[in-house]
């Protein structure tokens, strides 16, 4: 059981660098400040704005619903806080092997698919909890502000769900990006360029099922009707999937690599 | 003038303030107790204080002395 001892090393880091805290931290200030943007300071910000503007002009300007505060909150979490994400997390594996810190466990006789595992699993799992808990609390705090106008909590866990997938597939990508530049900042780079990137295609190429930001996209639209649409569930697969091969080809590259070296 | 602030928009921003207090006190303890790095304690007490959840994340990252 080597590995429960390497994912107990994970974890004490996380706290220890406080990657897990500033996770949390992250959902739990959108989740709570994007209610209070949708119900006092959008339409106070564009009535100063816009002077004499109606309440019908303004409705359609901004969704000023439970839905709309929550829809912001999601589309929010893919532009701000996955930015901040993925700079907490781009050092992941890239510092370890730009600080040649790596060869540690490695002296202690974990190997390196343990090593990468345990990562992925630690990192992943937060990730994917801190999302439904983020959309969870955005969902009991957009209810005590607005008239509650969704039939059920369950789009509100599906749509954390959904987040929480694309986010793991965020964790693999820094994991495979890490071992091939071994630098934190250049890796977080090329991981938003690629989300970025892949993001337009989708949408350009009406593709968005094998895209990463078609998981958010699903998410957004807050239904509770298609949880077993066939289409999401390929989404989530390939998207697992794409996780699953970039933690193996990350494993692959790592065995390669000289950990020693000056 | 149009007032912008009324009382329910300031009790619906008490727990963003509590947050945002909660991180900011927290890292200006860090600060003052275990010193900082990249740049002098002033400097980061300022952007824990004025910049909202950007400062104390970027203190926790980059500004933390990591070799206590």
């Amino acid at each position: 059981m080597r590995i429960i001892s390497v994912i107990k090393k994970d974890i004490l880091e996380g706290i220890r660098n406080y990657r897990f805290l500033i996770i949390l931290a992250v959902f739990a200030f959108f989740a709570i400040l994007n209610p209070v943007m949708s119900k006092y300071v959008l339409p106070e910000l564009l009535k100063s704005q816009f002077q004499g503007i109606s309440q019908e002009m303004m409705s359609a300007m901004v969704d000023m619903s439970q839905t709309g505060s929550i829809r912001s909150y999601l589309g929010d979490i893919y532009e701000m806080g996955m930015l901040i994400i993925i700079f907490v997390l781009c050092g992941l594996i890239s510092s370890e092997l730009k600080d040649k810190t790596l060869i540690m466990p490695l002296c202690s006789g974990k190997s390196f698919g343990h090593i990468i595992i345990s990562k992925f699993a630690v990192y992943s799992s937060v990730v994917f909890f801190c999302s439904i808990f983020g959309a969870a609390l955005n969902y009991i705090y957009s209810s005590l502000l607005f008239s509650s106008d969704l039939p059920s909590i369950v789009p509100i866990v599906k749509a954390g769900v959904l987040e929480g997938v694309f986010l793991i597939f965020i964790v693999s990508m820094l994991i495979l990006i890490g071992t091939l530049t071994e630098k934190p900042i250049l890796t977080g780079l090329l991981t938003l360029t690629f989300i970025l990137i892949s993001g337009f295609l989708g949408s350009s190429f009406k593709q968005q099922k094998f895209t990463p930001s078609g998981l958010i996209e699903e998410a957004m639209k807050l239904s509770s009707s298609s949880v077993f649409n066939t289409e999401l569930i390929q989404n989530v697969a390939i998207i697992l999937g794409a996780a699953i091969i970039f933690i193996i080809l990350a494993i692959m590259r790592i065995k390669r690599l000289e950990l020693t070296n000056r | 003038m149009n007032v912008l602030i009324d009382t329910n928009m300031i009790l619906a921003l008490i727990p963003i303030f509590i947050f945002q207090l909660l991180l900011a006190g927290y890292c200006i303890f860090k600060i003052v107790k275990d010193g900082t790095a990249n740049l002098n304690k002033l400097a980061w007490i300022v952007i824990v204080l004025f910049f909202n959840l950007i400062g104390p994340i970027m203190f926790l990252i980059v500004g933390r002395r990591k070799d206590i």
